[in-house]
């Protein structure tokens, strides 16, 4: 489908409004759009200051406390409502089985000092959202296999889940712009060359292009480095598609007569094409990174689920369900699964904020 | 008078001959109680075979639909005592000075085709193991000092072979799957032995002796097998065995579909996670089938240090070298296994606790009086101080000259079990101030670090063992491939592993079994004492059996179906 | 138009060369070779493996292994497979079979369930059952189908629902009625083609949906109604003809999703089709199986892109390509 260009994208129409503001307008008017919006931003802030909200860092393990059903919190006792506590659990006779001791009472501290970390690299701190005292584990959601927290892991597993997403279309929708930009632009040899090179990665499925590649990635990088490959590999599979669309839209742009005014009025190439082509094929662009960017966090959680992605100890979404694949686990365990339930609000959010966006921005499709 | 008895005489010997020709059997009679003939057993495969060809074939995923079922050999092992037994010889007489075997075959027993079984093919077997053309791991295990053993055929039922000298483990290699001569030999001779028996192969084509014979294969979905009309073996009744007329194997790619397809009613037997095992013995009681605990299982999965000085990574981090050829660094790793631990985590609670390189599960050779090292952080750091290693004031662990102690220790990804263990020793190395980094790699990786580049840090990995000690020379010898913390060696590097070898040496030419016992005692205690490995756990064997199964008797060892000649399947 | 479709099968030919090029080199960049796992066997000495290196042409320079393999493939020889040591063309016939199989019944189920319901949606826009088809769609669209397929096979298992969980024919099938095999695939592929169609079906529900509001708007369909048609014949008869149309083009976008959607669907159902083969044989490096894999893939899609680039320019006369 052809989108067709509007020339008033900066010109002021009647109410005072630029068409912008009025598409901005129109967004806000979605509920439910917004409330994606508000998910996803709210997902993004956890992973980010994960460190903070996490009682725990990202490895430490309670080793006798494995498969730990999520821990109770209570905030009434015998006077009444009191500050929120938990009761300690002793390690039962048999596997995996815990007994609540309610001798044991332990108050829930706020603003902890626990595992230190650097946020952002930057700030050194010790100071946890919540925590418990003594060694007693606090864990909302569970524990894993090597009982770890796992409302922890699944903090930091959205860093990584969250962020390959986003990082990758960022670099997909750059290389796509670039490709697609000059290939529509200057047209000829280039052309064809850029353009036979999409058709080949768009050739070949793309899970059979991620499988490959990632099959072919050694498995002890460093979590960061392998990090880094991954949405590389991501992004390589995806900017030819943009680039073909990009294409596309300059292709027609060029030939309309503002572009003839422009090359006139003695505009060089590089202007044109960053000032005059590239910004009408906004819309396109923030839809399709919007609905990529969900594809990209399924691609990466499958490939981490067969076991080809980021690989443990580092958490990812898609890992940690990998090894909840039992039957005895999924019966006896269920929170295990919740990583799958956080990729699916996670998608489903872009997925409503993605069709929000257009139809706030494209009315006609 | 004298035509009178020549007359008798003449009638005698024709009724002796008659008489000999119809009972010319060897029989083997089942000891078990007589079952019903027919049914359907059906199990699963982890995977699908590669070829049909047992004697090229090198992967479990194809010896197991062959070896014992298709294929068996002159002598086996009893499932439940694993002592030797006689298949397709039905005695032997060995030597004294223990050079010379010979075997005399069973009499009248037929290969599935109907055509008679004779030394002609043990020799053409024998024949095959030997050329150097044929890719086969048997022709190794077969040399004594380096020499295949000569072997001639007697007669039509014996075989004779004579060793270099003499060689107790001989037996064991004798239990190679004989194949058919008159089936295969001219593939042999116009050099397409190689390629024959291949998984597309009509199964009609592929002869053996064994129970069951191939009727259909499905890549990636079932192997069929039909019981062999013209099986040796017999049931109380005189009435050839096997008592099960077919075999429907499925292939699962998981041990999760295995695990699911039992629940669901779909297979006789399960092989049992220890992650599964409370929640199934629960079912058990309220469902048609029962859970058996066989024990320790053959495997064993341990950690090993490089110590070997051609690490080329030596170059840049010589210090390496003297943290893990330092006694007391292992002795300090060995009081950081917390076994129990790694039995609650990674085997789910089903495990026992390994100190020796021979199996717990192998009764004959197992040595219990080793040395231990029971799980001891305060032990582990006063290793580690008469071992001239010291803390700083962050706690981390430095050698003598100041080196800060980090190494990478890896196991093969995909593999739960060691991905737990590296995990929980990790976890206990870091309270000792070592920083290690543990990552899992692919299996052929860290294959290759281990054979062929030698220069990893450290490794979890595992090694399935046997009943017959001998067969991990390529490990324990230093001069194997497989002594993993210095491989290949050209004369000895220690005191301790020359013994080793001497041992070994001593042990297979030995014929007491006592004897034999005592070279082996010998070397588990060396292994305990100087760490080249450092045991972890155990998994148990644990099988779900349906009851509608009669006559199993589950091990360790054979499994459920080690003996499904006798196996019969009750409505 | 003719020399259209000449032309488009033409570029095949070198598409599917660079591809397999692509293919080649990416398998290459991994370390060691299929032969890693039997290093491993202490049974196995090294001269045998050496051996084996010979024979399987490992140990030969990079570029002379591939154009050895291009020679092969153009000779009809899609080489070895070193794991199972049968033709690769063996065992690629009947997976991609299988893959064809499931992606087509994925596709049926998504068309056959998304064009009904967004006629209806259009129809009674803003209705109760438009606002929960809405919600359904957006839910089907956002579960990632490899945690779908786990969800629906531990219900199987955890509620004893008659359905089979792996595999594509039963134990049994041998042994069954051409009537009772029919009906043993399609029990299997029920589960696999429900978790790969049901992503399809929700943009397909939606798109289908919008097309049928446009049309619905249109003058022609004014038309008709005040010509007196019936509404039924109006809305099946006028408007969803010329609704689907432009939906052929989806077509060709779905083809590339569906194919690699049955990849992972076919790996965690256990469906035996190209997807799971491809995944053990790169893993495994089975390099000819892996590559015939890629290639097969590649062509599958090549050539439902193809057949719906043609249909498409079939259907609109007005589309020209320079």
């Amino acid at each position: 489908m052809q989108h067709k260009l509007k020339l008033d994208d900066q010109i002021k129409v009647n109410s005072g409004k630029t068409l912008w503001q009025k598409k901005l307008a129109r967004l806000f008017k979605n509920k439910f759009a917004l409330t994606a919006a508000l998910i996803i931003f709210i997902l993004y802030f956890l992973a980010i200051f994960a460190p903070f909200f996490a009682p725990y860092s990202a490895t430490k393990n309670f080793k006798n406390k494995f498969f730990h059903p999520p821990t109770k919190i209570h905030f009434t006792d015998e006077n009444g409502l009191t500050l929120p506590y938990i009761y300690g659990t002793e390690v039962k006779e048999g596997w995996a089985e815990y007994e609540i001791n309610k001798e044991q009472k332990y108050p829930i501290k706020f603003w902890k000092q626990g595992d230190s970390y650097q946020l952002l690299g930057i700030f050194e701190s010790n100071i946890h959202l919540f925590g418990v005292e003594a060694d007693q584990p606090i864990f909302i959601l569970g524990s894993d296999n090597y009982g770890r927290d796992l409302f922890t892991r699944i903090l930091y597993g959205g860093r990584v889940s969250l962020f390959i997403g986003f990082i990758a279309i960022f670099i997909t929708t750059f290389i796509g712009l670039i490709m697609g930009g000059i290939s529509g632009y200057y047209g000829g040899f280039i052309d064809s060359v850029i353009m036979r090179a999409v058709e080949v990665i768009m050739s070949i499925p793309s899970f059979y292009l991620l499988l490959a590649l990632a099959a072919v990635l050694p498995l002890d990088l460093s979590s960061a480095f392998r990090f880094f490959l991954i949405v590389s590999i991501l992004a390589f599979q995806g900017w030819a598609g943009m680039a073909r669309v990009i294409r596309g839209m300059v292709l027609s742009v060029k030939s309309e007569d503002y572009i003839a005014a422009a090359k006139a009025l003695g505009a060089n190439d590089k202007r044109i094409i960053l000032k005059h082509i590239l910004p009408s094929t906004a819309t396109y662009v923030i839809i399709r990174a919007t609905i990529a960017i969900p594809g990209y966090i399924i691609m990466e959680s499958g490939l981490s689920f067969i076991g080809l992605g980021i690989q443990e100890p580092s958490a990812s979404w898609g890992n940690m369900l990998s090894a909840a694949q039992n039957i005895t686990k999924i019966s006896d365990f269920p929170w295990l699964l919740l990583p799958g339930l956080f990729i699916f609000i996670t998608v489903l959010s872009y997925n409503i904020l993605g069709d929000g966006l257009r139809d706030a921005l494209d009315p006609k499709s | 008078m004298t035509k009178k008895i020549i007359t008798i005489l003449i009638l005698v010997l024709f009724i002796f001959n008659i008489s000999a020709a119809a009972e010319l059997k060897d029989p083997w009679i089942s000891k078990k109680e007589q079952g019903q003939h027919g049914g359907t057993l059906i199990t699963t495969l982890l995977g699908d075979p590669k070829t049909f060809n047992t004697i090229i074939a090198k992967e479990t995923s194809s010896s197991t639909i062959t070896d014992g079922y298709i294929f068996e050999g002159l002598v086996t092992r009893n499932g439940v005592t694993t002592e030797y037994e006689p298949e397709l010889a039905k005695s032997w007489d060995i030597s004294e000075d223990g050079r010379k075997y010979t075997f005399y075959l069973r009499k009248g027993v037929q290969w599935s085709d109907g055509e008679e079984f004779t030394a002609d093919d043990v020799i053409f077997t024998f024949d095959v193991i030997k050329d150097e053309n044929i890719p086969t791991s048997s022709r190794d295990v077969l040399k004594v000092k380096g020499e295949f053993p000569e072997y001639k055929k007697i007669d039509k039922y014996t075989v004779e072979f004579t060793l270099p000298e003499s060689f107790a483990p001989f037996l064991n290699n004798m239990t190679a799957p004989i194949i058919p001569k008159h089936k295969l030999y001219s593939a042999w001779q116009k050099g397409k032995f190689n390629n024959t028996w291949g998984i597309n192969t009509d199964p009609e084509e592929i002869v053996g002796t064994g129970p069951y014979k191939l009727v259909d294969y499905k890549n990636g979905e079932r192997v069929v097998m039909e019981k062999n009309n013209y099986y040796w073996r017999q049931d109380p009744n005189g009435r050839s065995l096997p008592y099960i007329n077919r075999w429907i194997r499925v292939i699962a790619e998981s041990q999760e579909t295995e695990s699911l397809l039992f629940e669901k009613g779909q297979t006789h037997y399960l092989a049992v996670r220890g992650i599964d095992y409370r929640r199934i013995k629960t079912e058990a009681e309220n469902n048609n089938f029962s859970v058996v605990d066989a024990g320790p299982a053959f495997s064993t999965n341990f950690l090993v240090f490089n110590m070997n000085p051609r690490n080329p990574n030596l170059k840049i981090e010589p210090y390496k070298y003297e943290w893990f050829t330092n006694l007391n660094f292992r002795r300090a790793v060995a009081y950081a296994f917390d076994k129990q631990t790694m039995i609650n985590q990674a085997l789910a609670g089903q495990g026992t606790k390994q100190w020796s390189p021979i199996s717990i599960a192998n009764k004959v050779y197992l040595n219990e009086d080793v040395k231990r090292y029971p799980y001891n952080l305060e032990k582990a750091r006063e290793e580690l101080e008469k071992g001239g290693f010291k803390w700083n004031e962050n706690g981390e662990l430095l050698d003598a000259k100041n080196n800060k102690v980090e190494f990478t220790m890896v196991t093969n990804a995909g593999n739960n079990v060691r991905e737990s263990l590296v995990n929980i020793i990790a976890s206990e190395l870091r309270e000792l101030g070592m920083t290690v980094n543990s990552t899992p790699i692919e299996f052929n990786k860290m294959v290759n670090q281990l054979s062929s580049e030698w220069n990893f840090d450290s490794v979890l990995i595992g090694l399935t063992g046997g009943v017959e000690p001998h067969q991990g020379t390529n490990v324990w010898m230093s001069n194997g491939h497989l002594h993993m913390w210095n491989p290949v060696q050209e004369e000895p590097a220690t005191e301790w592993e020359k013994r080793i070898d001497e041992l070994f040496v001593k042990g297979a030419a030995a014929v007491d079994q006592e004897k034999r016992k005592k070279y082996y005692d010998e070397f588990q205690e060396i292994v305990a004492e100087k760490l080249p490995v450092i045991y972890t756990v155990t998994p148990n064997s644990l099988y779900a059996v349906r009851d509608s199964l009669k006559n199993t008797e589950v091990t360790a060892y054979g499994g459920v179906l080690w003996n499904i000649h006798e196996l019969y399947l009750e409505d | 138009m003719r020399d259209y479709i000449i032309r488009r099968i033409l570029i095949v030919i070198p598409l599917l060369f660079a591809i397999s090029l692509l293919s080649f080199f990416i398998m290459q960049l991994s370390p060691g070779s299929y032969l890693d796992d039997l290093r491993m066997n202490p049974d196995i000495s090294e001269e045998l493996i050496r051996k084996m290196e010979a024979d399987f042409g490992l140990n030969q320079n990079v570029f002379i292994q591939y154009f050895s393999w291009l020679k092969e493939i153009l000779q009809g020889n899609l080489g070895e497979s070193f794991t199972y040591r049968i033709p690769v063309a063996q065992i690629i016939g009947s997976r991609l079979f299988n893959t064809l199989l499931l992606s087509a019944a994925a596709m049926l189920i998504s068309w056959g369930i998304a064009i009904p319901i967004g006629i209806y949606s259009s129809v009674h826009r803003y209705s109760f059952l438009d606002n929960i088809f809405s919600v359904f769609s957006f839910i089907g669209l956002s579960i990632p189908n490899f945690f779908f397929a786990l969800l629906l096979l531990f219900s199987i298992v955890r509620f004893d629902i008659p359905l089979p969980i792996n595999g594509m024919t039963s134990i049994m099938y041998d042994y069954l009625s051409p009537m009772e095999k029919a009906i043993d695939i399609l029990k299997h592929l029920l589960v696999p083609a429900v978790v790969l169609g049901t992503a399809g079906t929700a943009s397909l529900m939606r798109q289908m949906r919008g097309q049928m509001l446009d049309v619905i708007n249109k003058d022609y369909i004014r038309t008709a109604r005040a010509k007196g048609l019936k509404e039924k014949k109006v809305i099946y008869k006028h408007a969803v003809r010329n609704a689907i149309n432009p939906m052929i083009t989806i077509f060709g976008f779905q083809l590339s999703s569906l194919f690699s959607g049955a990849a992972l669907t076919e790996i965690v159902t256990g469906w035996p089709g190209l997807g799971r083969m491809m995944l053990t044989a790169v893993r495994s490096k089975d390099l000819y199986l892996a590559m015939a894999g890629m290639m097969m893939g590649s062509l599958m899609l090549i050539i439902g892109n193809l057949a719906a680039d043609i249909l498409l320019a079939l259907n609109d006369p007005r589309i020209k390509y320079h």
